[in-house]
């Protein structure tokens, strides 16, 4: 247990361990004399709360028809309000024409009587409806506070949980009790609460949500209690339902939410050891999943009501370029090139933005201490334009500083400037008249989106200010108020030094978290489901953050993500059809497909293949079983999703003498577990050898000569899926191999432009020659593999590489010296490779074993391994072949062998 | 348990019937009126913002649509005098309406329960 972690603010009866009730010496129930029936307490607002509501048959019956009568008095009054009023009303009006008002309501008559009647009815039937509405108990508002130990379980000091439960909470208890009842069992479980609560509407369009068939659920259910204790007395709700009330009660009350809802329900089940917990396990729905599942519901909740307030609020906000005070100047050159986003706003046509506070709240101190204008530098995607809706719903229902009030926000559109601006001087004639009547308006708070792209915009052929420079001069003087955005890269390469960034203060907009980006979503995904008329599972939201944030760098979350889940919508609908449920899996399909990775679920196909990787490598790579397995438990490791995320995929380290199959193993490993040999980004590092060279690798920093994009960074950033092989690694400088240090233990490389490149997807591998001479004498002694790496690591490789280098890698393998069976192996895949490669051209090939032992042989070199082979092959197999087949001795349908001292003999087929 | 339902049933009656009736004008004249209060407080200071009248008076000074000639200034200064009183008449009327229904809320039970007692208690003025 952790000690550091808060208390829980949920207590269980040590005596009757939540139950409530005990069974006496004669086997009856009798109410629990520690606790006296609440069983489970929870902890809220300086108080214990408890289900204290009896479920009873008795109960429920009782409740049902206190719900009727309460309805049939209620409309009694109303019908008998309606008739009175009408009655008494038509005398009254009979007076009132008749002129004898005063005459009639003070004459006793019954119709008169009815009318002051009906009128008392009606006042009371208003404070029935208004109280039923506003008076009823709520969750005190309050936050988590330390949690007194239990001295007295007093249900009458205590807070009833059942009171602030809502009517359809109770409706599904109800429900469940009925189930436990139908089904004979004891004990009201949360499998009841379960099955009652997918029964709900509300509930049941969260299931689908969650990918769960409502129908499938109560079926496995509806098995499960069958295994539930059999009903012996009046069923009771059990412990687990008990804790289930109290968790549910807690989420709701730390959601600031005043009653408890049925989503509460489902939600808290995740969070109780129940077979109901194990149900949703086993569907892929954990306690995270389901409080996601809680915050979609509580955001879709209270954005309908924000959309309610604001534009409630913003309906007195002007439709046109006039403020409220008249004040404001028409603006028809601007109105021309831009979109008035305040406007949008009230008319409902921007979407509502969730989260972004701390950036709209700097925003607002920034133009508020010195009437600044603000520039918002973030990556593409980050959510810039975003905050900028959120800024004009704000002034729309003017919920923002004095500074701001009573003002339009409006977005300039650059191309829209630029276009057809091509006379000299254009250009700079419809920026100032468009400032010119900014500055005279007044009322215009102007948004520049992209603002690096009018820098150096000029029609005047670079004489003269450009359109940013125009505009940044009327901001130096504080005239008008401007929002700017941009990213980092242009920030730096074109604003930081100019005199734009004197005229803004620069607000960084940082990469969402991914539960910020979870939330941001949810309340965007929306648009995407009625656009194109499908239904995104939270596990293709999930999917879309976490899989973007991994494996797609080129653009931050939420943009990535969004970009993703719309794709999968598209591919989804022209597949399944309309009303389709996005998947996690579609979602991975189209990540696995833009960031060439394997994102998607392992198959069952893909399964067998993990499972049996070794026999696959082996098929290229001869002997050298050690580090065969070693690559193919990695790759295990990675797609079993059992490696730290935080690292490569594997950093090994291949030692041994030349021609023993370490770059093939590393070629093998790129075609079987990327797909492609191409997936492999090879570095010669002997031409890494001085100091300088560093930033053909990592990219040159500003003020370097050379380029800013490194060849490692630029390769790794754009295909983040690979393996790096740094061949020959000790032939590096040293404090180039410190570079990798970064790589190895933290997976990411800052590149010369400052951008960090994840290296988390790479497997790294590095080849060396160092301790060759050592590993060879060590062989002809007989040692073992696993002392010569012991020599090699503690000894040998000290020369070459530092140990806490060597640390970072996960394994060093030893390659071992071919031998001769193994050599041969060898020449018989180069033989397999001749006999495919002619058979493509109708010609079939073999060799004899005494051919192929020759050209064992012939072709190993004890120093150079298996390189001379193919050399050999080539010059006793290849040419050989080339030559008949020039000479017209060998065609289509013939076979060629191989015999011993390089002969070819030709079987000619019949000729047809 | 017959016996218990009948002493819940007659508590429930006693509890809907007379105690909501006696209940509801503590109801009225506490809570209800404080709501009613409140609610037709907003209203009055939506009106007031769709209005802009606060706006238009911080802004007398100020000439309209941003022309600043003499005669721009001469023209706005007398057009905002007629938008401040025309405004001000229909802040008035809504103000009255509002203030009548607070009355309405406040003296409304008060009459009809008087006007009834008139009707059912032979009371000679």
């Amino acid at each position: 247990m952790d000690r550091n972690a808060p208390p829980s603010p949920l207590v269980l009866c040590p005596n009757c361990k939540g139950f409530g009730i005990l069974k006496d010496q004669r086997g009856s129930y009798i109410s629990c004399p520690t606790c006296a029936g609440p069983g489970v307490a929870a902890w809220w607002a300086g108080r214990w709360w408890s289900w204290q509501h009896p479920l009873t048959e008795y109960s429920i019956y009782e409740r049902h028809l206190e719900r009727n009568v309460k309805a049939l008095w209620s409309a009694l009054l109303f019908v008998f309000t309606l008739t009175s009023i009408f009655f008494g009303g038509r005398e009254l009006w009979a007076a009132i024409t008749g002129e004898r008002v005063w005459q009639a309501i003070l004459t006793q008559t019954w119709p008169m009587a009815l009318l002051w009647f009906g009128l008392l009815c009606a006042m009371y039937l208003y404070y029935r409806i208004e109280r039923d509405a506003t008076m009823f108990p709520k969750i005190p508002a309050a936050s988590l506070q330390p949690v007194p130990e239990v001295t007295e379980w007093n249900e009458r000091a205590m807070g009833d949980i059942a009171t602030i439960c809502n009517e359809a909470t109770l409706r599904i208890l109800e429900h469940a009790w009925r189930m436990v009842k139908a089904h004979g069992r004891e004990g009201l479980s949360p499998l009841h609460i379960l099955s009652a609560l997918s029964a709900t509407r509300e509930v049941e369009s969260m299931l689908i949500r969650l990918s769960i068939l409502p129908t499938e659920l109560r079926q496995h259910i509806d098995t499960l209690v069958t295994q539930l204790p059999a009903m012996s007395t009046t069923p009771v709700l059990n412990a687990t339902s008990r804790e289930l009330l109290g968790r549910a009660f807690l989420l709701a009350a730390e959601d600031h939410r005043i009653r408890i809802t049925p989503a509460y329900l489902l939600a808290a089940i995740g969070m109780i050891d129940d077979p109901a917990r194990d149900l949703l396990d086993q569907f892929g729905v954990d306690e995270r999943r389901l409080h996601q599942a809680t915050t979609w519901m509580l955001i879709h909740e209270d954005l309908r009501r924000r959309v309610h307030t604001y534009l409630q609020n913003s309906s007195s906000k002007p439709q046109g370029a006039i403020d409220r005070g008249y004040t404001a100047a028409a603006t028809p050159m601007l109105d021309r090139y831009s979109v008035d986003l305040t406007i949008r706003a009230s008319n409902n046509r921007l979407p509502y933005v969730v989260g972004r506070d701390e950036e709209m709240k700097t925003i607002f101190r920034v133009v508020e201490s010195g009437r600044r204008s603000v520039i918002l530098v973030g990556d593409s995607g980050v959510g810039k334009t975003y905050i900028l809706y959120a800024l004009a719903e704000r002034m729309a229902a003017e919920d923002v500083p004095e500074l701001l009030q009573d003002k339009r926000l409006v977005s300039l559109s650059a191309s829209a400037l630029v276009a057809g601006a091509g006379n000299v001087g254009q250009l700079e004639q419809r920026v100032q008249a468009i400032v010119n009547e900014i500055v005279r308006s007044g009322n215009i708070v102007l948004v520049i989106e992209n603002i690096d792209q009018l820098v150096g915009v000029s029609s005047t052929g670079g004489q003269g200010l450009d359109a940013a420079q125009m505009i940044a001069q009327e901001l130096q003087q504080h005239t008008f108020l401007a929002i700017a955005t941009t990213d980092p890269t242009s920030y730096r390469r074109v604003l930081e030094h100019g005199v734009l960034s004197s005229a803004f203060e620069k607000v960084e907009i940082d990469e969402m978290t991914p539960e910020e980006a979870f939330a941001a979503i949810e309340s965007r995904v929306g648009s995407i489901e009625a656009q194109h008329h499908i239904f995104f599972s939270l596990d293709a939201i999930d999917k879309a953050v976490e899989l973007s944030r991994r494996y797609l760098h080129e653009r931050p979350l939420p943009g990535s993500a969004m970009d993703v889940l719309e794709q999968a919508g598209v591919t989804a609908k022209k597949a399944r059809g309309q009303k389709t449920l996005v998947s996690g899996e579609d979602v991975a399909s189209i990540v696995s497909e833009q960031g060439h990775v394997k994102a998607n679920a392992v198959t069952s196909n893909e399964q067998e293949k993990l499972l049996h990787l070794e026999e696959e490598m082996h098929e290229r790579v001869v002997g050298q079983d050690e580090a065969v397995k070693a690559v193919a438990n990695a790759l295990r490791r990675a797609r079993a999703e059992l490696r730290d995320n935080k690292r490569p995929i594997a950093n090994l380290l291949f030692l041994g003498p030349t021609g023993v199959g370490k770059t093939e193993l590393a070629k093998t490993v790129a075609a079987v577990y990327f797909g492609s040999e191409e997936a492999m980004i090879r570095l010669d590092m002997s031409e890494y050898q001085d100091i300088s060279s560093i930033h053909r690798l990592i990219g040159a920093p500003p003020g370097f000569s050379g380029s800013s994009t490194g060849y490692l960074t630029e390769a790794v950033r754009q295909r983040p899926f690979s393996l790096v092989l740094l061949d020959e690694l000790e032939k590096a400088h040293p404090d180039i191999l410190n570079v990798f240090l970064q790589v190895m233990d933290d997976g990411r490389l800052t590149d010369g432009n400052g951008r960090t490149i994840d290296f988390t997807n790479v497997i790294l591998i590095a080849t060396s020659n160092a301790g060759t001479q050592h590993i060879q004498d060590r062989m002809r002694d007989g040692a073992s593999v696993s002392t010569i790496k012991d020599e090699l690591l503690n000894q040998e490789l000290n020369k070459y590489f530092r140990p806490e280098f060597l640390n970072r890698f996960d394994s060093v393998v030893v390659f071992t010296p071919l031998s001769p069976i193994e050599v041969t192996k060898i020449v018989r895949i180069m033989v397999a490779e001749i006999t495919d490669r002619l058979g493509r051209k109708g010609i079939s090939f073999t060799a004899t074993p005494e051919a192929i032992a020759e050209l064992a042989l012939n072709g190993f070199d004890p120093i150079f391994g298996a390189r001379p082979l193919r050399r050999a092959v080539q010059e006793h197999v290849d040419n050989a072949l080339a030559q008949y087949m020039l000479q017209g001795k060998l065609g289509r349908r013939d076979m060629a062998v191989l015999e011993p001292g390089g002969v070819i003999r030709v079987e000619q087929a019949e000729r047809l | 348990m017959a016996k218990s339902t009948t002493a819940r049933g007659l508590i429930f009656i006693v509890r809907e019937l007379i105690g909501e009736l006696l209940y509801f004008p503590v109801w009225w004249y506490s809570h209800g009126l404080v709501l009613t209060w409140r609610s037709l407080f907003g209203q009055w200071l939506r009106l007031l913002n769709r209005l802009s009248l606060p706006i238009l008076l911080k802004t007398m000074g100020r000439p309209m649509y941003g022309d600043y000639t003499r005669s721009g200034r001469i023209i706005s200064f007398f057009f905002r005098i007629l938008l401040v009183v025309s405004k001000s008449l229909v802040l008035g009327f809504w103000t009255a309406v509002l203030i009548v229904v607070m009355i309405v809320w406040i003296i409304g039970p008060i009459i009809s329960f008087a006007l009834l007692a008139r009707q059912l208690i032979p009371i000679q003025f």
